[in-house]
Protein backbone atom coordinates (compact mmCIF):
# COMPACT_ATOMS: atom_id res chain seq x y z
CA UNK A 1 0.00 0.00 0.00
CA UNK A 2 1.62 3.29 -0.66
CA UNK A 3 1.06 6.75 0.70
CA UNK A 4 -2.27 7.53 -1.12
CA UNK A 5 -4.24 4.16 -0.37
CA UNK A 6 -2.68 4.83 3.62
CA UNK A 7 -4.44 8.66 3.35
CA UNK A 8 -7.62 7.21 1.82
CA UNK A 9 -7.37 5.04 5.49
CA UNK A 10 -6.90 7.83 7.23
CA UNK A 11 -9.56 10.08 5.69
CA UNK A 12 -12.14 7.75 5.82
CA UNK A 13 -11.57 7.43 9.02
CA UNK A 14 -11.32 11.16 9.80
CA UNK A 15 -15.00 11.20 8.35
CA UNK A 16 -15.79 9.38 10.55
CA UNK A 17 -14.84 10.64 13.38
CA UNK A 18 -16.00 14.70 12.05
CA UNK A 19 -19.46 12.94 12.09
CA UNK A 20 -18.97 11.38 15.56
CA UNK A 21 -17.91 14.59 16.60
CA UNK A 22 -21.19 16.34 14.81
CA UNK A 23 -23.04 13.72 16.79
CA UNK A 24 -21.92 14.07 19.99
CA UNK A 25 -20.57 10.53 19.78
CA UNK A 26 -18.05 10.97 22.56
CA UNK A 27 -17.23 7.09 22.87
CA UNK A 28 -17.06 6.97 19.09
CA UNK A 29 -14.88 9.97 19.03
CA UNK A 30 -12.22 8.34 21.41
CA UNK A 31 -12.29 5.47 20.36
CA UNK A 32 -11.71 6.56 16.48
CA UNK A 33 -9.16 9.07 17.93
CA UNK A 34 -7.20 6.52 19.12
CA UNK A 35 -7.31 4.32 16.05
CA UNK A 36 -5.64 7.29 14.22
CA UNK A 37 -3.02 7.61 16.51
CA UNK A 38 -2.38 3.87 16.74
CA UNK A 39 -2.43 3.97 13.18
CA UNK A 40 -0.31 6.18 12.32
CA UNK A 41 2.58 5.25 14.65
CA UNK A 42 2.44 2.06 13.72
CA UNK A 43 2.92 2.97 10.27
CA UNK A 44 6.08 5.52 11.16
CA UNK A 45 7.60 2.68 13.13
CA UNK A 46 7.50 0.38 10.01
CA UNK A 47 8.69 3.23 7.50
CA UNK A 48 11.37 4.53 9.84
CA UNK A 49 12.78 0.51 10.10
CA UNK A 50 12.25 0.84 6.11
CA UNK A 51 14.46 3.87 5.71
CA UNK A 52 17.14 2.47 7.91
CA UNK A 53 17.20 -0.90 5.61
CA UNK A 54 19.54 -2.51 7.66
CA UNK A 55 22.71 -1.05 6.00
CA UNK A 56 26.26 -1.23 6.93
CA UNK A 57 27.12 2.32 8.46
CA UNK A 58 29.57 4.27 6.20
CA UNK A 59 32.22 3.45 9.65
CA UNK A 60 31.75 0.46 9.63
CA UNK A 61 32.61 0.19 5.82
CA UNK A 62 35.23 1.82 5.98
CA UNK A 63 36.46 -0.43 9.34
CA UNK A 64 36.14 -3.49 7.27
CA UNK A 65 38.17 -2.26 4.39
CA UNK A 66 41.30 -0.82 6.32
CA UNK A 67 40.98 -4.63 8.28
CA UNK A 68 41.15 -5.47 4.39
CA UNK A 69 38.07 -7.26 4.69
CA UNK A 70 35.29 -7.27 2.07
CA UNK A 71 31.65 -6.12 3.30
CA UNK A 72 30.41 -8.48 0.57
CA UNK A 73 31.26 -11.49 3.02
CA UNK A 74 28.75 -9.44 5.41
CA UNK A 75 25.89 -9.41 3.13
CA UNK A 76 26.54 -13.58 2.07
CA UNK A 77 26.98 -14.18 5.25
CA UNK A 78 23.71 -12.50 6.22
CA UNK A 79 21.74 -14.24 3.12
CA UNK A 80 23.14 -17.80 4.92
CA UNK A 81 21.31 -16.54 8.21
CA UNK A 82 18.20 -15.30 6.36
CA UNK A 83 18.72 -11.80 6.62
CA UNK A 84 19.90 -10.62 3.35
CA UNK A 85 18.92 -7.79 0.82
CA UNK A 86 16.29 -10.75 -0.82
CA UNK A 87 14.56 -11.26 3.11
CA UNK A 88 13.80 -7.47 3.29
CA UNK A 89 12.39 -7.24 0.17
CA UNK A 90 10.09 -10.27 0.79
CA UNK A 91 8.97 -8.34 4.25
CA UNK A 92 8.46 -5.52 2.30
CA UNK A 93 6.57 -7.05 -0.59
CA UNK A 94 4.82 -9.50 1.59
CA UNK A 95 3.37 -6.51 3.80
CA UNK A 96 2.93 -4.51 0.61
CA UNK A 97 0.44 -7.55 -0.60
CA UNK A 98 -0.99 -7.77 2.19
CA UNK A 99 -2.30 -4.25 2.69
CA UNK A 100 -3.28 -4.08 -0.90
CA UNK A 101 -5.87 -7.14 -0.17
CA UNK A 102 -7.41 -4.95 2.76
CA UNK A 103 -8.33 -2.54 0.30
CA UNK A 104 -8.23 -4.85 -2.95
CA UNK A 105 -6.14 -3.31 -5.17
CA UNK A 106 -2.82 -4.29 -6.85
CA UNK A 107 0.77 -3.84 -5.81
CA UNK A 108 3.35 -3.40 -8.68
CA UNK A 109 6.37 -5.79 -8.51
CA UNK A 110 8.97 -3.40 -7.92
CA UNK A 111 10.37 -2.81 -4.66
CA UNK A 112 8.85 0.29 -2.70
CA UNK A 113 9.60 3.50 -2.44
CA UNK A 114 11.70 4.31 0.87
CA UNK A 115 9.23 7.63 2.70
CA UNK A 116 11.84 10.34 3.38
CA UNK A 117 10.46 11.77 6.05
CA UNK A 118 11.29 8.39 8.59
CA UNK A 119 14.45 9.40 9.63
CA UNK A 120 12.44 12.23 11.69
CA UNK A 121 10.91 9.35 13.10
CA UNK A 122 13.82 8.21 14.87
CA UNK A 123 14.68 8.88 18.71
CA UNK A 124 17.29 11.31 19.55
CA UNK A 125 18.99 8.98 21.98
CA UNK A 126 19.18 6.13 19.29
CA UNK A 127 21.09 8.79 17.18
CA UNK A 128 23.31 10.15 19.46
CA UNK A 129 24.05 6.09 20.88
CA UNK A 130 24.89 5.14 17.32
CA UNK A 131 27.09 8.34 16.70
CA UNK A 132 29.14 7.48 19.93
CA UNK A 133 29.68 4.05 18.55
CA UNK A 134 31.08 5.41 15.73
CA UNK A 135 33.18 7.24 16.79
CA UNK A 136 34.68 4.88 19.18
CA UNK A 137 35.10 2.41 16.37
CA UNK A 138 36.72 4.91 14.03
CA UNK A 139 38.91 5.70 16.68
CA UNK A 140 39.95 2.59 17.54
CA UNK A 141 40.38 1.52 13.91
CA UNK A 142 42.86 5.27 13.88
CA UNK A 143 44.64 3.72 17.32
CA UNK A 144 45.17 -0.06 15.64
CA UNK A 145 47.09 1.74 12.32
CA UNK A 146 49.09 4.30 15.13
CA UNK A 147 50.00 0.80 17.21
CA UNK A 148 50.94 -0.87 13.65
CA UNK A 149 52.57 2.13 13.03
CA UNK A 150 54.55 2.29 16.17
CA UNK A 151 55.50 -1.09 15.91
CA UNK A 152 57.12 -0.68 12.73
CA UNK A 153 59.12 2.12 14.23
CA UNK A 154 60.38 0.15 17.07
CA UNK A 155 60.56 -2.59 15.08
CA UNK A 156 63.29 -0.70 12.38
CA UNK A 157 64.75 1.53 15.26
CA UNK A 158 65.92 -1.75 17.44
CA UNK A 159 67.87 -3.14 13.84
CA UNK A 160 69.13 0.45 12.88
CA UNK A 161 70.11 0.95 16.99
CA UNK A 162 70.76 -2.12 18.63
CA UNK A 163 72.52 -1.19 21.07
CA UNK A 164 70.72 2.18 22.10
CA UNK A 165 68.12 0.06 25.13
CA UNK A 166 67.21 2.85 27.01
CA UNK A 167 65.58 4.64 23.42
CA UNK A 168 64.07 1.23 22.56
CA UNK A 169 62.61 0.79 26.07
CA UNK A 170 60.83 4.61 25.86
CA UNK A 171 59.85 3.04 22.28
CA UNK A 172 57.92 0.29 23.78
CA UNK A 173 56.86 2.19 26.56
CA UNK A 174 55.04 4.15 24.55
CA UNK A 175 53.38 1.61 22.48
CA UNK A 176 52.14 -0.26 25.74
CA UNK A 177 50.66 3.09 26.63
CA UNK A 178 48.78 2.98 23.43
CA UNK A 179 47.48 -1.07 23.62
CA UNK A 180 46.57 0.25 27.33
CA UNK A 181 44.54 3.40 25.21
CA UNK A 182 43.08 0.16 22.65
CA UNK A 183 42.06 -1.72 25.97
CA UNK A 184 40.13 1.43 27.54
CA UNK A 185 38.54 1.96 24.10
CA UNK A 186 37.18 -1.39 23.42
CA UNK A 187 35.76 -1.46 26.92
CA UNK A 188 33.96 1.72 26.25
CA UNK A 189 32.81 0.28 22.84
CA UNK A 190 31.18 -2.85 24.65
CA UNK A 191 29.34 -0.63 26.75
CA UNK A 192 27.94 0.88 24.46
CA UNK A 193 26.62 -2.12 22.10
CA UNK A 194 25.93 -4.32 24.85
CA UNK A 195 22.53 -4.78 24.95
CA UNK A 196 20.86 -6.72 27.54
CA UNK A 197 17.72 -8.42 25.95
CA UNK A 198 20.04 -9.31 23.15
CA UNK A 199 22.80 -10.43 25.58
CA UNK A 200 19.99 -12.50 27.36
CA UNK A 201 19.28 -14.40 24.37
CA UNK A 202 22.44 -15.07 23.55
CA UNK A 203 22.89 -16.33 26.75
CA UNK A 204 19.62 -18.75 26.43
CA UNK A 205 20.97 -19.91 23.07
CA UNK A 206 24.39 -20.94 24.47
CA UNK A 207 23.16 -22.30 27.22
CA UNK A 208 20.26 -24.66 25.08
CA UNK A 209 23.68 -25.05 23.04
CA UNK A 210 25.34 -26.42 25.59
CA UNK A 211 22.76 -28.65 27.12
CA UNK A 212 22.18 -30.15 23.62
CA UNK A 213 26.39 -30.98 23.84
CA UNK A 214 26.24 -32.47 27.24
CA UNK A 215 23.01 -34.23 26.39
CA UNK A 216 25.20 -36.14 23.80
CA UNK A 217 27.66 -37.72 26.48
CA UNK A 218 25.62 -41.02 27.09
CA UNK A 219 26.28 -41.49 23.39
CA UNK A 220 29.82 -41.64 23.35
CA UNK A 221 30.52 -45.55 23.77
CA UNK A 222 32.78 -46.63 24.40
CA UNK A 223 33.50 -43.95 27.02
CA UNK A 224 35.66 -41.62 25.73
CA UNK A 225 37.03 -39.33 28.57
CA UNK A 226 38.73 -36.72 26.54
CA UNK A 227 35.82 -35.96 24.64
CA UNK A 228 33.74 -35.78 27.61
CA UNK A 229 36.49 -33.16 29.34
CA UNK A 230 36.61 -31.45 26.09
CA UNK A 231 32.67 -30.95 26.51
CA UNK A 232 32.95 -29.97 30.00
CA UNK A 233 35.72 -26.99 29.04
CA UNK A 234 33.11 -25.92 26.29
CA UNK A 235 30.73 -25.45 28.60
CA UNK A 236 32.97 -23.63 30.92
CA UNK A 237 34.48 -21.51 28.13
CA UNK A 238 30.60 -20.88 26.99
CA UNK A 239 29.54 -19.73 30.48
CA UNK A 240 32.69 -17.10 30.88
CA UNK A 241 32.25 -16.04 27.42
CA UNK A 242 28.41 -15.15 27.32
CA UNK A 243 27.88 -12.48 30.02
CA UNK A 244 26.86 -14.61 33.34
CA UNK A 245 26.18 -12.94 36.24
CA UNK A 246 28.14 -13.96 39.29
CA UNK A 247 25.27 -16.11 40.57
CA UNK A 248 25.58 -18.15 37.19
CA UNK A 249 29.33 -18.54 37.33
CA UNK A 250 29.08 -19.84 40.33
CA UNK A 251 26.38 -22.13 39.65
CA UNK A 252 28.16 -22.97 36.67
CA UNK A 253 31.48 -23.34 38.36
CA UNK A 254 30.07 -25.54 40.95
CA UNK A 255 28.43 -27.84 38.44
CA UNK A 256 31.93 -27.88 36.51
CA UNK A 257 33.65 -29.01 39.81
CA UNK A 258 30.80 -31.99 39.79
CA UNK A 259 31.84 -32.83 36.80
CA UNK A 260 35.03 -33.25 37.16
CA UNK A 261 34.89 -34.79 40.32
CA UNK A 262 32.64 -37.29 38.94
CA UNK A 263 35.02 -37.92 36.27
CA UNK A 264 37.90 -38.55 38.59
CA UNK A 265 35.61 -40.91 40.56
CA UNK A 266 34.89 -42.86 37.58
CA UNK A 267 38.56 -42.78 36.29
CA UNK A 268 39.52 -43.95 39.84
CA UNK A 269 36.55 -46.53 40.32
CA UNK A 270 36.81 -47.63 37.05
CA UNK A 271 40.14 -47.11 36.25
CA UNK A 272 41.93 -49.11 38.78
CA UNK A 273 43.14 -46.70 41.43
CA UNK A 274 42.29 -48.39 44.44
CA UNK A 275 42.93 -51.81 43.07
CA UNK A 276 39.23 -52.34 41.35
CA UNK A 277 39.09 -54.42 38.34
CA UNK A 278 37.32 -53.13 35.72
CA UNK A 279 35.38 -56.35 35.34
CA UNK A 280 33.81 -54.35 38.33
CA UNK A 281 32.97 -51.49 35.80
CA UNK A 282 30.92 -53.74 33.62
CA UNK A 283 29.14 -55.60 36.96
CA UNK A 284 27.80 -52.00 37.61
CA UNK A 285 26.81 -51.54 34.35
CA UNK A 286 27.02 -48.73 32.10
CA UNK A 287 25.79 -45.70 33.17
CA UNK A 288 23.26 -43.74 31.15
CA UNK A 289 24.32 -40.69 31.79
CA UNK A 290 28.24 -40.13 32.47
CA UNK A 291 27.07 -37.34 34.23
CA UNK A 292 25.43 -37.07 37.42
CA UNK A 293 25.08 -40.62 37.27
CA UNK A 294 28.27 -41.90 37.78
CA UNK A 295 27.86 -40.47 41.11
CA UNK A 296 24.71 -42.20 41.91
CA UNK A 297 26.71 -45.35 40.60
CA UNK A 298 29.15 -44.56 43.25
CA UNK A 299 26.41 -43.73 45.96
CA UNK A 300 25.09 -47.44 45.00
CA UNK A 301 28.19 -48.87 45.95
CA UNK A 302 28.52 -47.22 48.88
CA UNK A 303 25.53 -48.03 50.10
CA UNK A 304 25.66 -51.52 49.18
CA UNK A 305 29.05 -52.13 50.99
CA UNK A 306 27.35 -50.31 54.04
CA UNK A 307 24.56 -52.79 53.68
CA UNK A 308 26.75 -55.63 53.68
CA UNK A 309 28.78 -54.48 56.11
CA UNK A 310 31.50 -55.05 53.88
CA UNK A 311 34.14 -53.36 55.61
CA UNK A 312 37.03 -54.64 53.79
CA UNK A 313 35.80 -52.98 50.19
CA UNK A 314 34.61 -50.16 52.23
CA UNK A 315 38.13 -49.89 53.81
CA UNK A 316 39.83 -50.65 50.40
CA UNK A 317 37.96 -48.64 47.93
CA UNK A 318 35.41 -46.03 49.39
CA UNK A 319 37.12 -44.58 52.20
CA UNK A 320 39.94 -43.72 49.67
CA UNK A 321 37.45 -40.63 48.69
CA UNK A 322 37.70 -39.30 51.80
CA UNK A 323 41.81 -38.24 51.12
CA UNK A 324 40.90 -35.67 48.28
CA UNK A 325 38.63 -33.30 50.08
CA UNK A 326 34.92 -35.15 49.26
CA UNK A 327 33.37 -31.55 50.33
CA UNK A 328 34.48 -29.68 46.99
CA UNK A 329 34.08 -32.85 44.16
CA UNK A 330 30.53 -34.24 45.16
CA UNK A 331 27.21 -33.79 46.28
CA UNK A 332 26.05 -33.51 49.90
CA UNK A 333 24.71 -36.71 49.53
CA UNK A 334 27.54 -38.41 48.78
CA UNK A 335 29.26 -36.72 51.30
CA UNK A 336 26.98 -38.14 54.21
CA UNK A 337 27.23 -41.71 52.58
CA UNK A 338 30.69 -41.25 52.69
CA UNK A 339 30.67 -40.25 56.48
CA UNK A 340 28.31 -43.11 57.40
CA UNK A 341 30.70 -45.14 56.13
CA UNK A 342 33.73 -44.10 57.89
CA UNK A 343 31.30 -44.28 61.02
CA UNK A 344 31.17 -48.16 60.20
CA UNK A 345 35.03 -48.57 59.74
CA UNK A 346 35.07 -46.39 62.85
CA UNK A 347 34.05 -49.29 64.84
CA UNK A 348 38.04 -51.23 63.94
CA UNK A 349 41.33 -50.68 63.58
CA UNK A 350 41.99 -48.32 60.90
CA UNK A 351 44.82 -50.03 60.16
CA UNK A 352 44.88 -51.76 56.31
CA UNK A 353 47.53 -50.71 54.56
CA UNK A 354 51.20 -51.98 55.06
CA UNK A 355 53.85 -49.35 54.38
CA UNK A 356 55.28 -50.50 51.21
CA UNK A 357 58.92 -48.64 52.53
CA UNK A 358 59.27 -50.29 55.35
CA UNK A 359 56.92 -53.36 55.84
CA UNK A 360 55.72 -51.67 58.85
CA UNK A 361 51.94 -51.04 59.24
CA UNK A 362 50.80 -47.59 59.13
CA UNK A 363 47.88 -46.52 61.22
CA UNK A 364 46.13 -44.14 59.11
CA UNK A 365 43.24 -43.13 61.61
CA UNK A 366 44.86 -39.56 62.32
CA UNK A 367 44.36 -38.39 58.95
CA UNK A 368 41.27 -39.92 58.31
CA UNK A 369 39.91 -38.09 61.48
CA UNK A 370 41.07 -34.80 60.23
CA UNK A 371 39.75 -35.27 57.07
CA UNK A 372 35.95 -36.74 58.48
CA UNK A 373 35.87 -33.54 60.63
CA UNK A 374 36.10 -31.06 58.16
CA UNK A 375 33.40 -32.91 55.98
CA UNK A 376 31.30 -33.04 58.91
CA UNK A 377 31.58 -29.41 59.76
CA UNK A 378 30.78 -28.92 55.99
CA UNK A 379 27.88 -30.62 56.11
CA UNK A 380 26.89 -29.62 59.38
CA UNK A 381 27.02 -25.70 57.45
CA UNK A 382 25.27 -26.88 54.37
CA UNK A 383 22.48 -28.80 54.74
CA UNK A 384 19.72 -30.78 58.14
CA UNK A 385 20.83 -34.32 59.31
CA UNK A 386 21.05 -37.33 57.45
CA UNK A 387 17.85 -38.49 55.86
CA UNK B 1 -15.13 -5.33 6.73
CA UNK B 2 -15.51 -1.85 8.50
CA UNK B 3 -13.30 1.12 8.59
CA UNK B 4 -12.12 0.70 11.64
CA UNK B 5 -11.95 -3.19 11.32
CA UNK B 6 -9.61 -2.06 8.28
CA UNK B 7 -7.34 0.24 10.28
CA UNK B 8 -7.23 -2.04 12.89
CA UNK B 9 -5.67 -4.52 10.37
CA UNK B 10 -3.35 -2.37 8.72
CA UNK B 11 -1.89 -1.28 12.03
CA UNK B 12 -1.50 -5.19 12.59
CA UNK B 13 0.14 -5.85 9.33
CA UNK B 14 2.27 -3.00 10.22
CA UNK B 15 3.40 -3.93 13.24
CA UNK B 16 4.12 -7.27 11.81
CA UNK B 17 6.20 -6.41 9.32
CA UNK B 18 8.17 -3.62 11.74
CA UNK B 19 8.91 -6.40 13.97
CA UNK B 20 10.40 -8.68 11.43
CA UNK B 21 12.49 -5.96 9.93
CA UNK B 22 13.52 -4.93 13.90
CA UNK B 23 14.55 -8.63 13.98
CA UNK B 24 16.38 -9.18 10.44
CA UNK B 25 18.08 -5.51 10.99
CA UNK B 26 19.57 -6.78 14.32
CA UNK B 27 21.07 -9.78 13.04
CA UNK B 28 22.48 -8.18 9.88
CA UNK B 29 23.75 -6.05 12.57
CA UNK B 30 25.59 -8.33 14.32
CA UNK B 31 27.06 -9.92 11.26
CA UNK B 32 28.92 -6.53 10.91
CA UNK B 33 30.03 -6.51 14.71
CA UNK B 34 31.27 -9.96 14.31
CA UNK B 35 33.45 -9.80 11.20
CA UNK B 36 34.57 -6.15 12.33
CA UNK B 37 35.77 -8.18 15.37
CA UNK B 38 37.40 -11.14 13.36
CA UNK B 39 39.16 -8.39 11.05
CA UNK B 40 40.22 -6.61 14.11
CA UNK B 41 41.52 -9.91 16.23
CA UNK B 42 42.95 -10.93 12.72
CA UNK B 43 45.09 -7.69 12.61
CA UNK B 44 46.11 -8.21 16.36
CA UNK B 45 47.10 -11.50 15.90
CA UNK B 46 49.57 -10.34 13.07
CA UNK B 47 50.40 -7.13 15.18
CA UNK B 48 51.13 -9.37 18.04
CA UNK B 49 52.96 -12.05 15.72
CA UNK B 50 54.74 -9.46 14.71
CA UNK B 51 56.00 -8.27 17.94
CA UNK B 52 56.81 -11.57 19.09
CA UNK B 53 59.36 -12.61 15.60
CA UNK B 54 61.10 -8.10 16.63
CA UNK B 55 61.70 -9.43 20.38
CA UNK B 56 63.24 -13.01 19.40
CA UNK B 57 65.50 -11.05 17.24
CA UNK B 58 66.93 -9.33 20.03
Amino acid sequence: MGMDEFEKKKSALNDQLLEAQLTNDGGKVGELEKALQELEATKSSYESLQQQGGKISTAQAEQVDKFGGDTAVIEERAKDEGAGQEDIDKINADTAKKLAEITGEKVADNKQENPASALEDVPSDFIEKNKQILESETQLNALLLEIEKSRNELDKFRKDFPNNVSAGNEMMSNLSSLWEKRDELKARLEKLTFDPQKAEEERKEAVDAIKEELNKIPDMRPYDKEAEKAVVAKYYEKGDNFGFSDQEKETLNKYLNDIEGVLKAEERWFGGYSGAPRTRAEQLGNPENVIGQAEEKLQDVIKRLIENDDKRNLRMHVINYLIDSPENRFSLKTQKLLLQAYEKLDEGPMVSTIHSGTGEQMDFRPMYEKKVAALKKHIEEKTTPVN
Amino acid sequence: MTQEEQAKKIEEIYSEAGEKLKKLFAKREDIVRKYIKELEAQKVDAILASLDLSFNKE
